[in-house]
């Protein structure tokens, strides 16, 4: 078991013991007696092989070793203690100062001495006086360095607790990002503090972050934490692009002091409308690349954030994005090594499925002979409705009776006991007060409920068929399971449509669940045997009263319409 | 969901009010537990003209119910549904398992 060192750790103190090695008993005794002088407690070794026993025995401060010595020399136990640190103390602030005592003066001893590791040199003879005054100056040195080195191992622990708290709020976000949707961060060593994050909201929406706040280091990346909280927060409940920047400006205005700021490119696409929003503070411009060639760019209509306590107006702009449309957005760090003409021609000559890898081979070659300054962040966002994977709601031109949608309603849905019970029965009247005949209050009231339900029961509480054996263990496990916090939230959309007249036509209906859904297939394939009533009466009184019932393949969407009776 | 019982001549006649779902298990069975032990009742009525709304859970505990009157041997009948949910009652073909009287 390797000894503790004495060494200076956290709290920085003077060399107290000293390890004097050398075959020459006149030398040892000028060291022990004057330095005991100086309140050092003094080692003696006569041979490197006893002085190397010693320091691992009695972990020393300091040493000072002769260089030529029968046996093992001076260069050698200076090799074995480095190794000996090395292997035992790799990445701690350790720091054991090695003085070589000599009276050959030639310059590739010297050098030797100095390349195994040695710092300093004291030609013999020398005097006790002189002796007392060299270590004392080696010792305070060695005191500054191992202060800087516990600097730099604090400074590297905080980093590390940072970097793990951002990953905590950015990678939820980042793994839930839609297959083909880019966001990559190239980062120095050091914290930068650019952050690539993203949010998918109800089905279909997808908020994007890009953050670049000034400086670098711990405040830096300290400035990401509000930053990212009130992002997530703010895009959870799907504000407009002005009040998540508002609020994260707040957060910021409030915490930092004001020679602090953050650049920030905020941004959401649906994906079942094609409909962009972005909003640009600061951050250098994006862009949309058209599949046709064109370019749309989207410069910084805001001041960055946290240097006002009220951003004023914001101008949000909105684009209706064609498939194979791509938004592309960055840091400065990107545009400092690709300017953007480049990233244009890469684009134009890639196309979406060619740009990354153009994009990252230009930073490759950048960086070849140069370190990375700044941290460097981009993302790519494709618009491919085909690749949707579910079913995207019925938009004016699917329609065949002639309605269209009048009113659509986002809901996100995070269940308690009380809430599962309550919210079909409102939002069916809600929904029914936009012009529906009262047959359809009581018939979407049932239908809400059912898909409710069987998104709660399969996608969050996780509760099978294979529980519905007993009525009563089910509803137990039910009871439990929703009394346990469940997390995760079950999504609606609902759209109004109105006929060509304006009068009510019929609501439509999604409801998603975070669940890997269920066998819907063989629930809804046999419902003739009456003992069969026991299960999937949900599905039955959603297939019996609405309309157009469909599911996606995994079973976790389920979509329907409800027509006045 | 709020009830009220009454027993008399051998036939227990469960009131049902108001909204019946999975929360109203607790209820319903304190509804319907003088009903299932008396043992001079022989047959038990749920009357359901205030009720409002009915959901799947609500069928369940029905069945469940009625399962728990066969083994006691008494009948089990559904009265005076209101249209709508006469109507999910039908959907679900409730009639084939418990009587429904109008």
């Amino acid at each position: 078991m390797p000894q503790p060192l004495n060494l200076p750790r956290a709290d920085v103190r003077p060399a107290q013991t000293i390890l004097v090695v050398d075959d020459d008993p006149v030398t040892r005794a000028i060291a022990r007696k004057f330095l005991a002088q100086d309140g050092y407690r003094i080692l003696e070794a006569a041979d490197g092989e006893t002085g190397l026993a010693l320091f691992k025995d009695q972990a020393p401060d300091l040493v000072l070793t002769d260089f030529s010595m029968p046996g093992m020399s001076g260069a050698d136990l200076t090799r074995a203690i480095q190794k000996y640190l090395k292997e035992h103390y790799d990445g701690l602030a350790v720091y054991v100062p090695i003085v070589i005592l000599t009276s050959l003066g030639q310059p590739e001893i010297l050098k030797q001495a100095l390349e195994a590791g040695a710092v300093e040199f004291l030609m013999k003879p020398f005097t006790g006086p002189e002796l007392r005054t060299r270590v004392h100056a080696i010792a305070q040195a060695a005191a500054t360095h191992a202060a800087l080195l516990v600097r730099e191992a604090e400074e590297q622990d905080e980093i590390v607790v940072l970097k793990l708290l951002l990953d905590r709020l950015v990678e939820p976000g980042r793994a839930s990002l839609p297959e083909g949707f880019l966001m990559e961060t190239l980062a120095t060593n050091r914290i930068n503090g650019d952050v690539c994050a993203h949010h998918a909201g109800a089905p279909g929406i997808h908020f994007g972050l890009l953050c670049d706040p000034m400086g670098h280091g711990l405040i830096a990346g300290i400035s990401e934490i509000p930053t990212m909280d009130a992002f997530n927060a703010l895009a959870g409940i799907d504000l407009p692009l002005a009040g998540i920047l508002s609020g994260i400006n707040l957060k910021l205005f409030q915490l930092l002091t004001r020679d602090r700021f953050s650049c920030v490119l905020l941004f959401r696409l649906d994906r079942h409308t094609g409909s962009l929003s972005v909003l640009n503070a600061g951050m250098p411009d994006a862009m949309v690349f058209h599949r046709d060639g064109n370019l749309t760019r989207f410069t910084s209509t805001s001041i960055p954030l946290g240097i006002l306590e009220d951003l004023g107006s914001l101008s949000v702009e909105h684009r209706h994005l064609e498939a194979g449309d791509c938004l592309f957005g960055c840091s400065d760090g990107l545009t400092d090594l690709v300017p953007e003409p480049e990233l244009v021609a890469a684009f134009r000559t890639g196309g979406a499925a060619g740009f990354p890898g153009r994009l990252r081979a230009l930073l490759d070659q950048r960086l070849r002979d140069r370190e990375l300054a700044d941290d460097v962040s981009w993302c790519l966002w494709p618009y491919l409705p085909d690749a949707l994977g579910q079913a995207p709601p019925p938009g004016p031109t699917e329609l065949t009776d002639g309605s269209v949608p009048s009113l659509s309603l986002r809901l996100r849905f995070f269940p308690t006991a009380q809430a599962y019970d309550e919210l079909a029965p409102n939002l069916a009247a809600f929904l029914a007060s936009q012009g529906a005949p009262g047959s359809v209050t009581q018939t979407m009231a049932v239908v809400l409920s059912e898909a409710i339900m069987n998104a709660v029961d399969h996608g969050l509480l996780g509760l099978d068929s294979a529980l519905k054996t007993s009525f009563e263990t089910f509803e137990a496990e039910r009871g439990t399971r929703l009394g346990a916090d469940p997390q995760g939230a079950v999504d609606l959309l609902a759209v109004v449509h109105r006929a060509a007249g304006g009068s009510f036509s019929h609501v439509w209906i999604q409801v998603t669940d975070p669940g890997q859904g269920f066998d819907w297939r063989s629930q809804l394939a046999d419902r003739g045997d009456p003992a069969a009533l026991f299960h999937g009466r949900g599905l039955t009184l959603i297939r019996a009263l609405a309309r157009d019932l469909s599911f996606n393949d995994a079973g976790n969407v389920i979509s329907f319409s409800v027509y006045p009776a | 969901m709020a009830y009220r019982t009454v027993i008399e001549a051998g036939r227990a006649t469960v009131f049902l009010d108001g909204r019946i779902s999975f929360r109203s298990y607790p209820d319903f069975r304190a509804a319907t537990l003088s009903a299932l032990e008396d043992l001079e009742v022989r047959a038990i009525h749920l009357d359901m003209a205030g009720v409002e709304f009915l959901d799947s859970s609500a069928l369940g505990m029905i069945l469940h119910f009625n399962q728990k009157a066969l083994a006691a041997a008494k009948a089990l009948a559904i009265t005076r549904p209101a249209p709508p949910i006469a109507a999910i009652l039908q959907v679900v073909n409730f009639g084939k398992l418990v009587t429904i009287l109008p």
